[in-house]
């Protein structure tokens, strides 16, 4: 397909106590337009706050996040990370995290802008690479129950939003409103060698090699800089374990050495049969168009999707016709599907400008779901 | 154009499949409510049974109510979640993409007068206000009877004004700060200069109750989502998560409304006096403009004045008087104008329940006629609930609450905006659910928690005094004067008394010379209760009258449907990380505290305005150092907690408390129960971000 153009999109997640900051550091980098969306983050509480928390079981601190995504162009990626990372010192632990995954845009309405960022500033800070972004659909209120895998393993500081299903429900008519929509996205980043541990546990956990349970895909990330502060509460040290990390980190001048070796994580009898080959086909555009594109969508093939609202934002104040109100739908799809699925949509309306549509591809090299008996 | 006729095939599903859908997704439905109602009620049972030992009167029907009151509840919250909270929402973001200011504010103001006279919440208040006598608070009398359209218009005028501040403050990201350090004060001096005028003094209550009560179960979610839909379009380059702060405008401007609308007829209205000087002849003309006519205001004073002030309305001719009862015998116009009731028995029931000996006479004749005519009247005491009456004014009340709403906004949809509904299936089906919702939701509260509460609510002041119990009224056949005996206290004062065998235990009863009635040889009995700890008015008494206040506030507030829908809405704007039970939580302990105040002001007659004034002014401080989102959502909880359950109950409370201690208004209870959750939330609030910087701080 020769529309295919190669882009990177930067994830940027801060707590909302920072979202200014964060705005300001995008607005002076030249970012104009971005998406932001609410989530939630996960943190285990400590020892000191256990009596505190009685009411959860869990013992999660959870703290309201926002997500930026703006696409840009992939040879900026790295410095664009090292600048965000500067200007917002997410290097401390506990600032936020930030990553970049390569994907392809395939399609995208004319309003729409590649950031090109400017006032760039020289850093150094040390960028992880070889990432794996972690996915997980499941109903809502489970979401947390999967994504406590990255804080006990230690690996990822999880991130919740919700979103709502679509697929089967949508074939039942009016029947379908007695099955709930509403699903919890828990979205995880780790280091490449970690990542199908983590997913096989996850998977375990949330049982979602059963029917019904849901659904969970890797996506590569080319680099980021990730929080490590996995719990809050008082330190009785003089230093945190994350800033040790941080330390350790700039003494050896990677992020290599904390790349961790799990045991094996073999069940021996119990063979997983996992989906590989597909990719994560996201459509986003202004709100009230996504179930009617995603229909067609599975018309033209696709099994099901996850819609999650989104809002647009134009740092610079152009004129466009994408609306503030926006909605973005997550399908996994296989790659020999990408180019009927994206003319179906584009046939139905996805460029004109009450829509202004844009189509995200990425590979999801496994992903897992109940495949039957 | 994206199509929407879908090739996909339809699923069939068997009848199998359907019913495993079907039963879980109930069972889940049906046991949110009855969790969130269950307390509620049992703690009034308990309380009435165990701590005052009074048994439940209608208990199977109250029974019945109840259960209704959960399915009615589960209905009415699927209907706002599934068809009025989408449809606000898709007004919301196509509003201000679709059409310029002016008509979206001129649909603010449509759409909050609308829903004023929708949710009949005038009733509530006329209801807080019925037994105001018109000489003790004429202004107030005149507000809620002669001019209730114009107090509900202004009502209506208020919420209007606010929707369309709310809009304002959407589209262009005004805090809601400035509306409260301006509003709250000016409420607060308008009513401290009231304080000291007779008349508006009584007004007071009213107007910070009708700030509560005008934002009701469809209101509060109708609004928060059209809120949410602008915000999500219009708030341009900010992350805040806005939508909130419409329900504490339309708390607020409803209140200055009221009191306005009461300096306006200041001028016009007599002065509070006694009865006697009130119907006296220099007074009339200013007392008749409190009626619709010279007919209602005869009929009001034959009604509920002494006969002395009574006569003084015929110059204190006491032969006119008559005179003029004689000619409602004949004339049936005059009769249906005075007594304002078309039953042609109104006379002879008015004569039995109200009139004196020689008024009586008047009516009936003669002595034998009075005699049986009394009889007559009181054998038919025990009233049968009228099942079809009862479904079909709450069926109406309900279709009336919705209907119009959803018609008007489909109407903006469809013709302003030009825009499809995206699930037209769904959002029919969600309207229906909260019209049949409310419907069987209504019918429950009139059945079940209402006449329960009113129970507690009469027998409560028992804890600190003693009070009849009129339900269990019995008459002592064959007494004769021979058992009564004499009693003597410690200052040589004597009283008499007699014992009755009342289920086998032999209980000391007060001989009251009134309830004899010798020539018959009957007793009229009517069993008393308490004070239940010593003395009248023991302090004990009260702490436990204070107590039941406390809990009932805290139960009935879990289970409001319009809190129900913004802790829903605010959970899942901060995608779960504010619980919606931290919500419900800190605003049931709040109104709990509420409504204790509101019992203190109602026992010890305390002025409205030295119990709100002092948490405002609090409040006003707190919200200085609260952040922008937290002072929305405080503040609009306030207003969503006096919903129908609450309302009911407290009014129950209040009535039964007023008319045991003799409060000239049972205003103002509703009013307390609106600032202290405001409090509750933004304290919480603050301690959750202090919390918060603490462990930032240790991360840095």
């Amino acid at each position: 397909m020769q529309n295919l153009s190669k882009q990177t999109k930067i994830h940027l997640l801060v707590d909302r106590i920072y979202s200014k900051a964060a705005l300001d550091a995008l607005a002076e980098l030249g970012i104009s337009d971005l998406h932001v969306e609410n989530g939630r983050s996960l943190q285990l509480l400590q020892e000191a706050d256990k009596q505190v928390a009685f009411t959860s079981k869990a013992q999660l601190n959870e703290e309201q996040v926002l997500m930026f995504s703006f696409v840009s162009n992939r040879s900026w990626a790295k410095k664009i990370v090292q600048h965000l990372t500067e200007k917002l010192s997410l290097n401390i632990p506990g600032k936020g995290s930030i990553y970049a995954k390569d994907i392809e845009l395939a399609l995208h309405t004319s309003s729409l802008e590649i950031n090109e960022p400017k006032n760039l500033i020289e850093s150094e800070h040390l960028v992880s690479s070889d990432l794996i972004g972690i996915a997980c659909v499941v109903q809502k209120g489970e979401g947390n129950h999967v994504a406590q895998i990255g804080l006990s393993t230690g690996t990822a500081m999880p991130v919740v939003s919700y979103g709502i299903g679509t697929g089967l429900r949508n074939r039942l008519g009016l029947w379908r409103i007695l099955i709930p929509a509403e699903k919890e996205v828990s979205t995880l980043v780790v280091n490449r060698d970690e990542a199908d541990t983590v997913m096989d546990m996850m998977i375990d956990v949330g049982q979602l090699d059963q029917p019904g349970k849901g659904f969970i895909f890797q996506f590569p990330i080319e680099l980021g800089v990730l929080n490590t502060k996995f719990s809050v509460g008082e330190s009785k040290q003089a230093a945190s374990i994350e800033q040790i990390i941080s330390a350790i980190d700039t003494i050896q001048g990677s992020t290599e050495w904390r790349r961790k070796s799990f045991s094996k994580h073999s069940e021996g009898e119990k063979q997983r049969r996992y989906l590989t080959g597909l990719v994560d086909f996201s459509l986003i555009c202004n709100e009230g168009f996504g179930e009617t594109l995603t229909q067609c969508a599975m018309e033209a093939g696709a099994a099901g999707a996850t819609i999650r609202h989104l809002k647009y934002m134009s740092l610079h104040d152009r004129k466009s016709s994408i609306s503030p109100a926006r909605e973005i739908s997550v399908m996994t799809i296989g790659q020999a599907q990408v180019e009927t699925i994206t003319e179906a949509l584009k046939s139905n309306g996805l460029l004109t400008p009450e829509v202004s549509g844009e189509l995200h591809i990425n590979p999801v090299p496994k992903a897992c779901t109940f495949l039957g008996k | 154009m994206a199509k929407s006729n879908s090739t996909i095939s339809r699923m069939k599903l068997s009848v199998k499949e359907k019913l495993n859908l079907l039963l879980p997704y109930f069972r889940k439905k049906i046991l949110e409510q009855v969790k969130a109602v269950a307390l509620i009620v049992v703690y009034l049972v308990i309380f009435q049974t165990v701590i005052l030992g009074i048994a439940i009167a209608e208990a199977l029907i109250i029974s019945l109510g109840i259960s209704v009151i959960v399915f009615g509840l589960a209905f009415f919250m699927e209907g706002l979640f599934l068809g009025l909270m989408p449809l606000g929402e898709a007004i919301g973001i196509k509003l201000p993409q679709k059409t310029k200011l002016p008509i979206i504010l001129g649909f603010a103001l449509i759409l909050g007068i609308g829903v004023t006279f929708a949710e009949p919440a005038i009733g509530v208040l006329q209801m807080a206000g019925s037994f105001i006598k018109a000489w003790d608070a004429p202004l107030l009398f005149l507000m809620l009877n002669k001019h209730a359209g114009i107090l509900k218009a202004v009502v209506g005028l208020g919420v209007g004004l606010a929707v369309v501040f709310g809009m304002l403050r959407f589209m262009f990201n005004w805090s809601l700060k400035p509306f409260l350090y301006i509003g709250i004060p000016a409420a607060l001096l308008f009513s401290l200069w009231a304080q000291f005028d007779p008349n508006m003094s009584k007004v007071i209550g009213l107007a910070w109750d009708s700030g509560g009560v005008t934002t009701g179960p469809v209101t509060v979610p109708l609004v928060l989502a059209l809120g949410i839909g602008v915000c999500r379009v219009v708030s341009k380059n900010s992350t805040e998560s806005g939508g909130f702060g419409v329900v504490t405008l339309a708390s607020l401007f409803p209140i200055l409304a009221v009191l306005t609308l009461g300096l306006v007829f200041l001028p016009s209205v007599p002065t509070p006096s006694n009865q006697a000087d009130f119907f006296a002849k220099d007074n009339r003309e200013r007392v008749e403009s409190l009626f619709e006519s010279k007919q209602a205001m005869i009929g009001y004073a034959l009604r509920n004045a002494s006969v002395e002030a009574q006569t003084k309305l015929f110059d204190g001719d006491r032969v006119t008087a008559l005179d003029y009862i004689r000619s409602l015998k004949i004339n049936t116009t005059l009769r249906e104008q005075t007594l304002a009731s078309s039953d042609p028995k109104a006379l002879e029931r008015w004569a039995i329940s109200n009139g004196d000996y020689e008024q009586r006479l008047v009516v009936f004749g003669s002595d034998q006629a009075i005699k049986q005519a009394v009889e007559a009247f009181s054998t038919k005491q025990i009233q049968q609930v009228d099942f079809a009456d009862v479904s079909l004014r709450n069926g109406l009340a309900s279709l009336q609450a919705i209907l119009p709403l959803v018609a008007f906004l489909l109407l903006v949809l469809f013709f302003l905006l030009r825009e499809r509904l995206q699930h037209p299936d769904e959002i029919l089906l969600g309207v229906f659910f909260a019209v049949f919702g409310m419907f069987l939701f209504n019918i429950g509260i009139e059945l079940g928690l209402s006449k329960l509460g009113n129970q507690v609510g009469s027998a409560l002041p028992a804890s600190f005094k003693r009070i009849d119990l009129n339900d269990q009224r019995q008459i002592i056949p064959n007494f004769d004067e021979s058992v009564v005996l004499t009693a003597i206290s410690a200052n040589g004062e004597k009283t008499r008394f007699f014992y009755t065998n009342l289920n086998g235990a032999y209980v000391q009863v007060p001989y009251d010379q009134a309830k004899n009635d010798s020539d018959q040889r009957r007793y009229n009995f009517v069993p008393s209760k308490g004070p239940m700890f010593g003395a009248e008015g023991n302090a004990g008494g009260i702490m436990l009258v204070l107590l039941f206040a406390f809990i009932m506030g805290y139960a009935a507030t879990l289970a409001e449907p319009a809190l129900n829908a913004l802790g829903s809405t605010v959970e899942t704007l901060t995608v779960g990380s504010f619980k919606k039970n931290l919500l419900m939580q800190s605003v049931a302990i709040g109104v709990g505290v509420g409504i204790l105040v509101g019992v203190l002001k109602i026992i010890y007659d305390i002025p409205l305005i030295w119990l709100i004034g002092p948490p405002y002014l609090l409040l006003l401080l707190l919200s200085k150092v609260s952040t922008e989102e937290f002072v929305n959502i405080g503040w609009d909880s306030a207003g969503v907690t006096t919903g129908p359950i609450t309302v009911p109950l407290v009014l129950a409370m209040g009535l039964g408390l007023s008319s045991q201690v003799g409060a000239v208004e049972g205003f103002g209870i509703l009013a307390c129960a609106s600032v202290f959750p405001i409090l509750s939330v933004l304290s919480v609030g603050l301690i959750v971000n202090i919390k918060k910087k603490r462990t930032l701080k240790v991360a840095a």
